[in-house]
């Protein structure tokens, strides 16, 4: 082993120490093997007369009263700062410096264990909170996606609700004509009757498709209408950038802008056209022509703006 | 030699060897060496333990050869430890010889 290869070994097992202290204990080493060399010897008898390296460090390090297990324990840098502090007290300093260290190692550790419960506890809140919030999160979701579901079903069930009622009342019907008729009239009213039910049931299924159809269709207008004006919202949003930027896009702004309101307008229209159970009779209808007429009125107003800025432009 | 021995005898020899006189730390390493056979590295370590707890004091002079070499100086605080440490050798020295003597005597 030549000279620079010991010290830089040495320097290793000596990085709890502070630099300059490093420094310091490594000239003298660098300096004894100098002195030897010049006496004759040579290098590699004189850095085999130091021993182990590792050996040389502990003592080194003892004279720091710094516990040279540190390196394998693997501690924090924190620490042997804290020892050194504490060890360079007179009372320690005066002897039974071994119990002294193995006091602060312990106590250290303490700490460290001490700290970890504060931390495992703190992860531990934080988790269950985390767990809480996704959980209700979940359930707000089921509850607002059952909603949707019975809003949809809406039209469905007002139609069983309706058909229910009136089958009531066709019972009562047929119990009076039971009452009045002869076997074979009755025999012939109970076909008749029977073809009356298909006929509505049919009725019954067809305007319920029909209705179905209408509200998907409408639903998806509304849909793909609220989408693009979510785009087109993303629009507005970026040009401003590029305006900063110093691009002249204020039509492209004002474009945009009219899309988004003309889309959002578009899409609200195709809410209200949805036919809902609340919406019976005139009432229902009323509000409907209001909606078309808001629409109607909007995309008036838009074509006005967007006419105003092609002039613009 | 055991040891033992050595460990607690080259403190007071160290100290012996710079109240004499300044001495950096090759020169002491050669001293100590001619009393007790003992690990030439081990010295620096000690050396190191007594300045950090004052009883010595470095100052650097030039040397005509090489660099320039670090002195110690015994310090006041370390004149006290080291008659401290002397008595404490003579008396233990002359207690273990006059019971190896006794126990001589007897036989």
């Amino acid at each position: 082993m030549n000279k620079d290869r010991f010290l830089t070994e040495l320097r290793e097992y000596l990085s709890i120490l502070e630099k300059q202290e490093q420094d310091d204990i490594l000239e003298e080493y660098a300096q004894h093997i100098d002195m030897k060399m010049q006496k004759g010897l040579s290098e590699e008898e004189a850095i085999s007369d130091f021993g182990s390296i590792e050996q040389l460090a502990a003592e080194i390090l003892e004279a720091y009263h710094v516990n040279p297990e540190f390196r394998r324990q693997g501690f924090s840098f924190k620490l042997p700062k804290l020892k050194t502090g504490t060890s360079r007290n007179p009372i320690q300093s005066q002897g039974n410096q071994g119990f002294g260290l193995s006091q602060s190692k312990d106590g250290n550790m303490q700490e460290e264990g001490t700290c970890f419960q504060r931390i495992g506890g703190r992860t531990k809140t934080v988790l269950t909170r985390a767990v809480c919030c996704v959980k209700e999160a979940f359930q707000w979701m089921g509850r607002k996606c059952r909603a949707f579901a019975r809003w949809l079903m809406r039209p469905f069930k007002g139609r069983r609700v309706e058909s229910g009622e009136e089958m009531q009342k066709r019972e009562a019907r047929t119990e009076r004509t039971k009452e009045m008729g002869g076997y074979v009239g009755r025999g012939l009213r109970a076909i008749g009757q029977g073809i009356v039910a298909l006929w509505r049931w049919f009725i019954e299924l067809c305007s319920f498709c029909l209705k179905f159809i209408w509200n998907a269709a409408w639903l998806l207008f509304a849909l793909i209408c609220a989408g693009m004006a979510m785009i087109t919202l993303v629009g507005v949003g970026a040009i401003p950038v590029f305006l900063v930027q110093g691009y002249p896009f204020i039509g492209f702004f004002m474009i945009s802008l009219g899309g988004l309101l003309c889309l959002g307008a578009l899409s609200y229209g195709a809410f209200g056209m949805l036919i809902r159970r609340e919406k019976t009779g005139g009432d229902g209808s009323g509000k409907g022509e209001e909606a078309e007429e808001d629409v109607k009125s909007r995309k008036g107003e838009m074509a006005a703006e967007c006419g105003k800025e092609a002039a613009y432009e | 030699m055991n040891p033992q021995f050595k460990k607690g005898v080259l403190e007071l020899i160290v100290l012996e060897s710079v109240h004499q006189k300044d001495m950096y730390g090759y020169e002491l390493v050669e001293e100590v060496s001619q009393v007790i056979d003992v690990n030439e590295g081990t010295i620096y370590p000690l050396l190191k333990r007594l300045t950090n707890e004052r009883y010595f004091e470095t100052y650097l002079r030039e040397s005509s050869e090489g660099p320039p070499r670090k002195y110690y100086h015994l310090t006041a605080a370390g004149i006290l430890y080291r008659d401290r440490l002397a008595a404490e050798w003579e008396e233990f020295q002359t207690r273990v010889n006059g019971f190896m003597k006794g126990r001589g005597g007897h036989e």
